[in-house]
C-alpha cells in the first residue's frame, strides 16, 4: 500500500482540524447569545468556553468518518511466491486461563500451516503471571499445545522472574534475549486471534517496504454473548472500518498502534522503543502504561513508517461483555493516556504524534467537561444578574428580554447531529454499496442500527459518570495497578449491578434535587442524562444477559473465519482429558 | 534481508538445556530518552564566570 504524500496528509488534517475547530466556535458563539439574553455574566462565559472544547471534541470525531465515507476501502492484490523473512508471533500472558488462550494459539497455528508458510513463523508464549497455579496450568498447558499441534521447536514458552516494565517490558525482555534470531514481530494479546492468511499477507507488506516500521490491523471484536457485547462487536464491524479510513488519510508516517494484532520490524522496535520509566511515582511517574502509543511516535521520531492498513481482514479480538468490565478497562486507558500529558515535549517527536496524545487525553477529559457544563448550568442561576427593565437611560417604557431558547435548541440539534449523523451516513453509504449484506441486509442493518444508537444514547450517561471517577481517581493519584484482564460471560445480576453503580444512581438523585432547587426549568433538558443515571443498575444488568434474537449480525457470523472454526475445535479438543488428539491442519 | 538461519537454529546443547524456551539471540534495545533533564539556570549563569579550563598535567 501506498503512503501517501507529505502535503497531501498536511492538507487534510489541516482540513479536518480547521472544519472541526470552526464548529466548536460555532457551539460557543451559540451558547454565547443564549446566555446573553439574560445578561452576559462569568459563568456564561465558561459554559461557553466548556461547549466549545466538547463540541470541537464531537466534531473531530465526525470528520474522521466524514472522511473515511468519502473514500472506498482500497483492493490490494494479495501476492504469491515465498518469504524471505523470519517472524516471531509473540503472545504476552498475565494470569490468563490457558485453556483460553493456548487453543487459539494452536487454531493459529493450523491456520499458518494451511498456507503453506508456517516454517517462518515462531510463536512465543510470553507469561508474566504471578499467580503460581495459573503458571503450573501453562506449563501442563505449554505441553498439551505441543501434542495438540505437533509444533515442538516452534512454538516457545518462557515464564519472566518479574514484572519489570509490564506487557511492554515482557517484549522488551523478548527482544532483548531472542530478538536478533527474527526480522519481524507480530505482537498479540491474550484475545488476540489472526488468519494464516493475514499473517503472511503482513509479513508480505513489510518486505515490500523496508522504511515500514510497523503496520497495525483493524481488529474487530468476535465471540461475544451478552448483548453489551454484541452491541459493541456490531458497533466495531460496522462503523469503525470507516472511522479507520478515515484516520489512515490522516496518519501519512505516523500511524497509529494499539498494542495487538499489529506486526513490527524488530530491528526498527529494538533501536527506537527501548521505554524509560518516567520520573515520580504513579499514576503519572513509573512504567509508561498505555506503552503503544508511545512506541508508534517514538518509531515515527526514528524516521520509521508507522500505517494501519484498514483493508486487512482476518484480525480479531475480544471484547468486555459487560459495562462494568468495560468501565474497568476504561480506567486502566484513562491512566495511560492521561499520563501521556508527561510526554508531550518529549523531545524530537512528530507534531502529529503530540496531537495524538492530545487526542488521547481529550478522549477522556471530554466527559468530565460535560459533566462540568452540566453542573455549571444547574448553578448558572445563582450567578444571573437582576433583569434591568430599563437600560436605556430616560427611556419610560420597559424592555422585555427576548427569549433566545432557538439558539439553544439550535445548539442542541448541532450536538446531536454530531453524535447521531456520521453513524446514519454510515448505514447509508452500507446499504448503496452493498456492504450491508454482511450485516443480514439494508433493513437488519438499519435494525441493528437503531438499536445501538438507542443503547449508546442509554449507556453514555452512565459512562459519562465511571469516566469521571477514573479521571478524579488518576488526578488525585490513584493509581490502578495492573490488574489482570477479567474475561468470560460476564452476567451480572441486579444486586451485583446495584454494588457497582450505586453511586451513580446517588449522583442522579442529587443532581436532580440540585437542578430541582435552583433551575427547575432545566429539569427536561436533562432528563436525557438523569434518567438513565437513574436507571444505572437496570441497564447494567439488562445488558449483561445473554443476547437473544437476530440483530448485531456481523460478517463475521455470516461467514465464519477458518481461525474461528480451528479456534471453536481446538477449544473443543482442549477439554478432551486424554493428550494426543491432533487436528489436521489441511 | 538478513540470513538469520546460522542465528536461528540455536545450538544443540542450549536446546537441551531450554526446550521451552525461544532461540536464544539477543538484541539491544536502549533505553529512550522521553524527559527533557531539567536546565539549572544557577549553573549556567555561574558556568560563564569560570576559568577556562586548562588540560591537567598529568594527562
Amino acid at each position: 500500500m501506498r503512503t501517501p504524500s507529505d502535503w497531501r496528509v498536511g492538507l487534510i488534517r489541516l482540513v479536518l482540524l480547521s472544519t472541526s475547530i470552526l464548529i466548536g466556535c460555532g457551539g460557543f458563539v451559540l451558547f454565547l447569545r443564549y446566555g446573553a439574553a439574560d445578561g452576559l455574566d462569568l459563568m456564561d462565559v465558561l459554559r461557553a468556553g466548556l461547549i466549545l472544547v466538547s463540541t470541537f471534541w464531537l466534531a473531530w470525531g465526525a470528520m474522521q468518518a466524514f472522511a473515511g465515507l468519502t473514500t472506498r476501502p482500497p483492493r490490494v492484490p494479495r501476492h504469491d511466491g515465498p518469504l524471505t523473512s523470519r517472524c516471531a508471533i509473540l503472545v504476552p500472558v498475565y494470569n490468563e486461563d490457558p485453556a483460553a488462550t493456548f487453543p487459539r494459539i494452536a487454531a493459529m497455528e493450523a491456520s499458518l500451516q494451511r498456507t503453506g508458510m508456517a516454517a517462518h513463523f515462531h510463536f512465543a508464549i510470553l507469561s508474566d503471571t504471578r499467580d503460581e497455579a495459573t503458571a503450573e496450568a501453562e506449563r501442563k498447558g505449554f505441553q498439551r499445545l505441543l501434542a495438540l499441534t505437533g509444533a515442538e521447536g516452534r512454538i516457545f514458552y518462557r515464564r519472566r522472574d518479574n514484572n519489570r516494565g509490564r506487557k511492554a517490558g515482557n517484549i522488551e525482555d523478548f527482544i532483548t534475549r531472542s530478538g536478533a534470531a527474527y526480522d519481524l514481530a507480530v505482537i498479540l494479546d491474550a484475545d488476540s486471534l489472526m488468519e494464516g492468511d493475514t499473517l503472511v499477507e503482513m509479513v508480505r507488506r513489510m518486505e515490500a517496504a523496508p522504511d515500514l516500521g510497523l503496520l497495525q490491523t483493524l481488529p474487530q471484536i468476535v465471540n461475544a454473548r451478552s448483548r453489551f457485547g454484541r452491541i459493541q462487536q456490531f458497533a466495531a464491524a460496522f462503523y469503525s472500518p470507516i472511522f479507520c479510513r478515515g484516520l489512515a488519510m490522516m496518519q501519512g508516517r505516523t500511524g497509529p498502534f494499539w498494542g495487538h494484532n499489529a506486526i513490527v520490524r524488530v530491528r526498527a522496535f529494538a533501536e527506537s522503543c527501548g521505554l524509560p520509566e518516567l520520573s515520580g511515582p504513579p499514576p503519572f511517574g513509573g512504567h509508561i502504561l498505555s506503552h503503544d502509543y508511545v512506541e508508534a511516535a517514538l518509531l515515527a521520531r526514528a524516521g520509521w513508517t508507522v500505517r494501519v492498513d484498514d483493508d486487512l481482514t482476518g484480525s480479531f479480538e475480544e471484547g468486555p461483555e459487560n459495562m462494568v468490565l468495560h468501565a474497568k478497562r476504561d480506567r486502566r486507558w484513562c491512566q495511560g493516556n492521561l499520563q501521556h500529558a508527561r510526554l508531550l515535549a518529549a523531545p524530537g517527536l512528530k507534531p502529529w504524534s503530540r496531537f495524538v496524545f492530545v487526542q488521547g487525553i481529550l478522549a477522556y477529559l471530554s466527559p468530565v467537561i460535560w459533566l462540568a457544563f452540566l453542573l455549571c448550568s444547574i448553578a448558572a442561576p445563582l450567578f444571573v444578574p437582576p433583569i434591568n427593565y430599563f437600560p436605556i437611560e430616560g427611556w419610560r417604557w420597559p424592555v422585555i428580554p427576548v427569549s433566545q431558547t432557538s439558539q439553544a435548541v439550535a445548539l442542541a440539534i448541532c450536538i446531536v447531529g454530531l453524535l447521531f449523523l456520521p453513524k446514519l451516513l454510515i448505514l447509508l453509504d452500507a446499504a448503496l454499496r452493498h456492504r450491508a449484506s454482511g450485516f443480514g441486509g439494508a433493513l437488519a442493518a438499519a435494525r441493528s442500527v437503531g438499536a445501538e444508537l438507542a443503547f449508546s444514547a442509554l449507556s453514555a450517561p452512565v459512562f459519562l459518570m465511571f469516566n469521571t471517577r477514573s479521571v478524579m481517581q488518576v488526578v488525585a493519584g490513584v493509581d490502578g495497578g495492573w490488574p489482570a484482564q477479567a474475561r468470560g460471560d460476564g452476567r451480572m445480576t441486579l444486586p451485583e449491578a446495584w454494588q457497582a453503580s450505586s453511586w451513580i444512581v446517588i449522583g442522579g438523585l442529587a443532581g436532580g434535587a440540585l437542578a430541582f432547587l435552583l433551575s427547575p426549568t432545566l429539569l427536561p433538558w436533562l432528563a436525557p442524562v438523569l434518567v438513565p443515571m437513574l436507571a444505572a443498575p437496570l441497564i447494567i444488568a439488562w445488558s449483561s444477559a445473554p443476547a437473544q434474537g437476530a440483530l448485531y449480525q456481523t460478517p463475521v457470523e455470516a461467514r465464519i473465519p477458518d481461525v474461528l472454526v480451528l479456534d471453536a475445535a481446538f477449544r473443543s479438543a482442549w477439554t478432551i482429558p486424554q493428550p494426543g488428539i491432533r487436528i489436521a491442519a489441511g | 534481508m538478513n540470513d538469520l538461519s546460522g542465528i536461528f537454529l540455536t545450538d544443540p546443547e542450549a536446546e537441551a538445556r531450554a526446550p521451552m524456551a525461544p532461540p536464544d539471540a539477543p538484541m539491544a534495545m536502549p533505553t529512550q530518552i522521553l524527559e527533557q533533564q531539567p536546565r539549572r539556570i544557577l549553573p549556567m549563569v555561574l558556568a560563564a564566570f569560570r576559568p577556562a579550563r586548562r588540560p591537567s598535567r598529568e594527562a
